[in-house]
């Protein structure tokens, strides 16, 4: 005989979700109930649509009841539940019906993926949930949120009573920061919850779920309190140690939390997230070494089983990162780029690990090496090969940016933003008579338009014909241009030796990037007076606030000198280790060695946390020992002396 | 009967102690004999302000038959002996008291002799020196001399009076290394089987840096005195370990270690030697067992031979070491405050605990723990922490804590001359000159005063008062110092040519051209005043001046070795606290 699945749901307003849930169990089960408690969308008719039997229950603010409701009229022999932002995955329809078929279980748990983070940065975590069960009139849920049936299902049956669905995976989208974000339904489910609590204050497992409202809700100290008093109650639960954990990590304690994870590493000796957040948080806390050792714990862990829910990519991608951020703390670049390309291979789409990539490669110094490396990688879809090249742009490689973005215009056509990237790679390459080619292909009304038209005055600010200025200009205004884009665009309106000083520009987030953006690519052409110009019309405020970025892009693009007056302005006002730092680094090339002395203890002194200042003095020290050495031999030819020490500084 | 007690000593050239001496036992003794043995100086007038019993002796090269001969000239029926440079400690207890109850013949008194290290601690010994005037009683041995009493009779140890040792200085300590060795030498060589004099001569060579020499002597002095008094057997036991240490015969120096437990129960300086040992081995963790129960023992027995210290602050330093070694900085820095909680003049865990911090948790960090810990009211601490900051590179901070001393504490020429080199070289020339011009002419520190006075002056931009300044130095004794002095202020003014003779009036310029060098090199201003160029331009001429020769290129060349390898160390040491890694 065949098994029968039931589908029951509860739903409210989920006009925007249903349909993906519906289509995708269609082919799973053998009945769709739906239970609306309220909808005014459009809700109920599209689940009437794709084939479901709709009923109403008035919503009245229990959840266990409503579920309850949905159980009622189900004639299958199985009950499947999912909330109406989750649906299956391709291959569980099949599954599922295996897993029912000759079962000898009373239910079953259930692989969930959920997906975190915003769009186009969706970082995808596994856990397992309970959502199949017999349909018996025995089993029924209890708990006004956070309902549970698994207790009423134990009650009933002193068999071993559940298992895992093997090959059966939900798909749960519900925690997308846009939904996340939705403080109402935080803000109702702790109402609900607090209540219950107060009813049965011995539930530790309530207490479990008040932790994860309180966490989702930001209050992380009050999340770990729940959570530890829940742990009193029902143990060391994996899930519950590493809330704790993440608690006090996104609290900022970082010595809490790794206590707490070293704690929790005693009764999961094999549980890979709690080393990685164990490393991270030796990393805040400047301890490299071990954190070193921790991340490398985790990533030699084997595959972690289910009931883990481990993380996504702290085995992976996640602990290599930041395995590649600690070498390079100790300026040990070679070992980074290994473990930023590891975690690249594991994860492509992760950007992080790209941008470091392309930062350790030089780019700009050595093109052929950075296409070698990025060559591994196949970024196809348009959407990589735009990130790729931006960041190539960024960092000066404008040949090889230009090659991704061509291949992004195959993808994405002509007036297209790649299209805009490539002209503006045509302009850095000087090639202004190509670039004008692209750009005319942008026309009012395209959403580039204004983008194209600033890269357009650029063309001819560089060329200084001020009168095609002039009229780029007014085009823009007629275009609805934003007053930051007007005020940047306005500079070009003057040549660096004319520039009006006496007005002074006041920028708001999108100005500042604007003309950021400018300077760097000013700077990319070697173009320092254009550069030095654009940033002496900031007002000295907004100045300060750049100084440290825009001493990094001049040093970056080779103007060393620069570089210095910024920072020197800089610690005029504020000291602080990185500045110090740079201009250190800066000095030692420039072979001001006793100076460059002075800066990096000043940078260690005000954060003696960071290795690379201490090691970046002794490397000082070693090259003035060997260039004295060498200095010497040539001064002394006939001095042994000189002769010996070299030889033993070689060999040492 | 009633008891008459004598003081009966022999003296030499004592006119500067002999006073305190003689007034510490003023009610505590019946009569005074002094004999001389050829004073040159005002010691017989002071002597007879106290006594009319003086006599002459010619001296033998025999300290004991001086001794008996002042002895045989005491009345009386209680002999007390002290040297010139002993006394009495009031309130420690009372000789007649102790006379007229006495159970013994011959009593042992407390003798305490101070630990030199500046820390105004003691080390105690007991030594016989209160017995009956009569014959069984008299000085043995031509040098090193005891007392010995042919009767054999029990020698009862009193707890007071404590006879203390006169505060000896490095200086005079050095003065009488090996004076005694040539009697010593010989009398050895009369008496080979006395094993008291075989340890002396051990510890005379080891004194004098001569561990192997002094080893023999010792090995046969302990094998051979087992059934000693334990007074000087321990002593030898101790010297004995101590040398074998130096010699790096470590195993040796643990067995004999710990053999000896069984024959001296809780005798702490075994442990504490113990745990030296192994830390020497670089086994730490039992290395802090020895030490943890060194601690726990606490005093040992007073007949034993006894360094303060070894029972708490030198143990519990030794602990915090080890600590720091298997990577437990938390425990390690509440080992080093114990010992210096223990005994706050003893500095060296200062130091310790200063570069744990240092390390570990940055220099300002230090500077602030230091400060909340009211440590830097202890000049030697302060002084100490100040030193390991300016040589890190941080004048500021060094000023800072000698600062911070001088809040309550009282200001002295070697205080005054370091504030002054830390303000000149933290960017503050002005109050530089201010400390340095009252570093007074008559001490050690006023030649480096002026130099640095001078520096001041040139990064002060003050050329005129410096090239004065340089032009008195020439004229008093420095003539080396004022010459680059003086070229360099030219330099700094005006690009003066820098070439310089390997040497001015017999001082070598590169040596004088490198210690300036070195220690400008640490110039760091407080605060953002970054354009101060001077500095880099006096450091500048320096390095001209000192590749002018092939002597002054080496030295910078060692110079950056140097601060290389020290860099190096310093990184690791930090890397590694906190490393202890959990074994997965």
């Amino acid at each position: 005989m065949n098994t029968k699945i039931s589908l029951c749901m509860i739903v409210k307003n989920e006009g925007r979700h249903i349909r993906r849930c519906l289509e995708s169990a269609k082919g799973a089960v053998d009945e769709i109930i739906v239970v609306d408690t309220g909808s005014t969308d459009d809700t109920v008719s599209t689940a009437l649509e794709c084939g479901a039997k709709v009923y109403h229950f008035p919503w009245n603010g229990n959840f266990s009841d409503a579920r309850n409701a949905s159980l009622e009229p189900a004639t299958g022999d199985w009950i499947l539940f999912l909330d109406a932002d989750e649906e299956l995955a391709e291959d569980s329809p099949g599954a599922l019906h295996r897993v029912v078929a000759n079962s000898s279980f009373e239910g079953y748990i259930i692989k969930i993926i959920n997906y975190l983070g915003e769009e186009g940065r969706i970082e995808p975590n596994q856990d397992v949930v309970f959502r199949l069960f017999r349909n018996r009139k025995e089993y029924r849920f209890r708990g006004a949120i956070h309902e549970q049936i698994t207790g009423a299902i134990e009650e009933h049956t002193n068999k071993p009573v559940f298992g895992l669905a093997e090959g059966v995976t939900i798909r749960h989208y519900g925690y997308m920061d846009s939904d996340i974000n939705n403080k109402d339904k935080i803000n109702r489910n702790l109402r609900i919850i607090k209540t219950e609590i107060d009813e049965h204050p011995d539930d530790h497992w309530l207490r479990y779920h008040l932790g994860v409202e309180l966490y989702r809700a930001g209050n992380y100290l009050e999340a770990a309190r729940e959570f530890s008093k829940a742990a009193e109650g029902i143990g060391a639960v994996s899930q519950l140690v590493r809330y704790i954990v993440m608690c006090y990590h996104d609290a900022g304690e970082p010595e809490k939390a790794l206590q707490e994870a070293l704690a929790g590493i005693e009764h999961f000796p094999g549980y890979a997230d709690l080393y990685y957040f164990a490393g991270r948080m030796c990393m805040k806390l400047k301890d490299y070494i071990r954190a070193r050792d921790f991340l490398l714990k985790a990533v030699s862990l084997p595959e972690q089983p289910v009931y883990y829910a481990s993380f996504y990519g702290v085995r992976g991608f996640r602990s290599y990162y930041h395995l590649g951020e600690i070498m390079e703390e100790f300026f040990n670049n070679s070992e980074a780029l290994k473990f930023y390309m590891a975690s690249l291979r594991d994860n492509p789409d992760f950007a992080p690990a790209l941008r470091k990539i392309v930062h350790l490669l030089e780019p700009r110094k050595n093109a052929e090496r950075a296409w070698e490396y990025l060559k591994q990688f196949s970024f196809c879809t348009p959407r990589a090969n735009l990130l790729v090249g931006d960041i190539l742009f960024r960092k000066g490689a404008y040949g090889i940016a230009l090659e991704y973005f061509q291949k992004a215009v195959e993808n994405q056509g002509a007036a297209s933003e790649a299209q805009l990237w490539a002209a503006a790679c045509h302009i850095q390459e000087r090639r202004y008579d190509q670039s004008l080619g692209i750009l005319d292909r942008f026309k009012p009304g395209n959403r580039l338009y204004l983008q194209a038209l600033l890269n357009k005055m650029l063309v001819f600010w560089l060329q200084d014909e001020a009168r095609q200025v002039q009229a780029l200009s007014e085009e823009m205004a007629a275009n609805g241009v934003t007053e930051e884009m007007k005020n940047v665009a306005g500079l070009f309106s003057c040549t660096p030796e004319k520039g009006n000083r006496s007005k002074r520009l006041i920028p708001g987030e999108e100005g500042r990037e604007l003309l950021l953006d400018m300077v760097k690519r000013l700077l990319g052409m070697n173009e320092t007076d254009r550069a030095v110009y654009l940033l002496h019309s900031l007002d000295p405020e907004s100045l300060s606030g750049l100084l440290l970025d825009m001493a990094r892009i001049f040093y970056d693009y080779e103007q060393g000198a620069g570089a210095i007056n910024l920072l020197r302005q800089k610690l005029a006002g504020s000291e602080d280790g990185e500045t110090h730092f740079l201009l250190a680094e800066i000095l030692r090339v420039a072979g001001h060695g006793p100076e460059a002395g002075l800066h990096y203890r000043r940078a260690w002194e005000i954060s003696p946390g960071v290795p690379r200042y201490c090691l970046r003095q002794i490397h000082l020290h070693r090259c003035r020992w060997e260039q004295l050495l060498q200095e010497a031999r040539q001064k002394y030819p006939a001095d042994n002396t000189f002769k010996n020490l070299s030889e033993e500084a070689l060999s040492g | 009967m009633k008891n008459i007690i004598t003081l009966a000593m022999i003296v030499r050239n004592e006119a500067e102690n002999l006073q305190k001496c003689l007034e510490s036992v003023s009610g505590q003794v019946d009569g005074i004999v002094i004999v001389d043995t050829g004073s040159t100086d005002d010691t017989l007038d002071v002597a007879r302000k106290y006594t009319d019993k003086i006599y002459n002796f010619i001296w033998s090269d025999d300290f004991s038959a001086a001794r008996n001969f002042a002895i045989e000239r005491a009345g009386g029926n209680w002999i007390l002996s002290l040297d010139a440079d002993e006394s009495l400690v009031a309130g420690t207890g009372d000789l007649k008291v102790l006379v007229n109850e006495a159970e013994h013949e011959a009593y042992m008194l407390p003798l305490d002799i101070p630990s030199g290290d500046g820390s105004g601690r003691y080390n105690r010994a007991l030594a016989l020196r209160l017995f009956k005037n009569q014959e069984r009683y008299r000085y043995r041995g031509k040098i090193h001399e005891a007392v010995h009493d042919s009767g054999n009779g029990l020698v009862g140890v009193a707890g007071g009076p404590v006879i203390m040792h006169k505060m000896v200085s490095p200086r005079e300590v050095n003065r009488k290394k090996g004076r005694n060795l040539t009697l010593l030498k010989k009398v050895c060589a009369e008496d080979p089987e006395d094993n008291f004099l075989q340890y002396c001569l051990g510890a005379e060579w080891m004194s004098m840096g001569k561990p192997g020499l002094a080893l023999p002597y010792l090995r046969r002095a302990y094998k051979n005195s087992a059934g000693d008094s334990s007074v000087y057997r321990t002593a030898a036991l101790i010297c004995l370990i101590d040398c074998l240490t130096v010699q790096r015969s470590l195993d040796e120096a643990m067995y004999v270690c710990q053999e000896a437990m069984d024959s001296y129960p809780g005798y702490a300086d075994l442990f504490y030697h113990c745990g030296q040992l192994y830390m020497e081995e670089k086994a730490f963790s039992p290395a802090l067992e020895w030490f943890g129960r060194a601690v726990k023992c606490g005093l040992p027995p007073a007949l034993y031979n006894h360094r303060d210290g070894t029972e708490s602050f030198l143990a519990l330093h030794g602990m915090g070491y080890c600590h720091e070694m298997i990577g437990c900085p938390d425990q390690a820095l509440k080992a080093y405050r114990q010992a210096l909680d223990c005994n706050p003049y003893y500095a060296n865990p200062a130091g310790s605990l200063f570069m744990l911090l240092y390390a570990g948790r940055g220099p300002g960090q230090a500077l602030q723990y230091f400060m909340e810990e009211g440590l830097l009211g202890n000049r030697s601490i302060a002084l100490t922490a100040a030193n390991l900051f300016f040589n890190g590179g941080y004048p500021g901070l060094a000023r800072r804590c000698l600062e911070i001393y001088l809040n309550g504490g009282e200001s002295d020429e070697k205080l005054l001359f370091n504030l002054g080199k830390y303000s000149t070289l933290s960017g503050k020339p002005g109050d530089g000159i201010n400390f340095l011009s009252q570093v007074p002419e008559e001490c050690d520190f006023y030649p480096d005063a002026q130099l640095y006075g001078t520096i001041a002056l040139l990064l002060a931009c003050r050329y005129e008062e410096a090239r004065g300044r340089a032009l008195e130095m020439w004229k008093k004794r420095d003539k080396c110092a004022a010459f680059l002095a003086l070229k360099l202020g030219r330099f700094m003014e005006k690009g003066g040519d820098l070439r310089c003779p390997g040497t001015v009036a017999g001082a070598d310029t590169a040596s004088a051209a490198m210690k300036l060098y070195g220690e400008c090199c640490l110039y760091l201003p407080d605060g953002p005043d970054y354009e101060s160029q001077r500095a880099f331009k006096l450091l500048e001429g320096l390095e001209v001046v000192l590749k002018g020769s092939s002597r002054g290129f080496l030295s910078l060349i060692e110079y950056y070795r140097g601060k290389y390898q020290q860099g190096d160390q310093l990184f690791n040491y930090k890397m590694n606290l906190g490393q202890k890694i959990r074994a997965f």
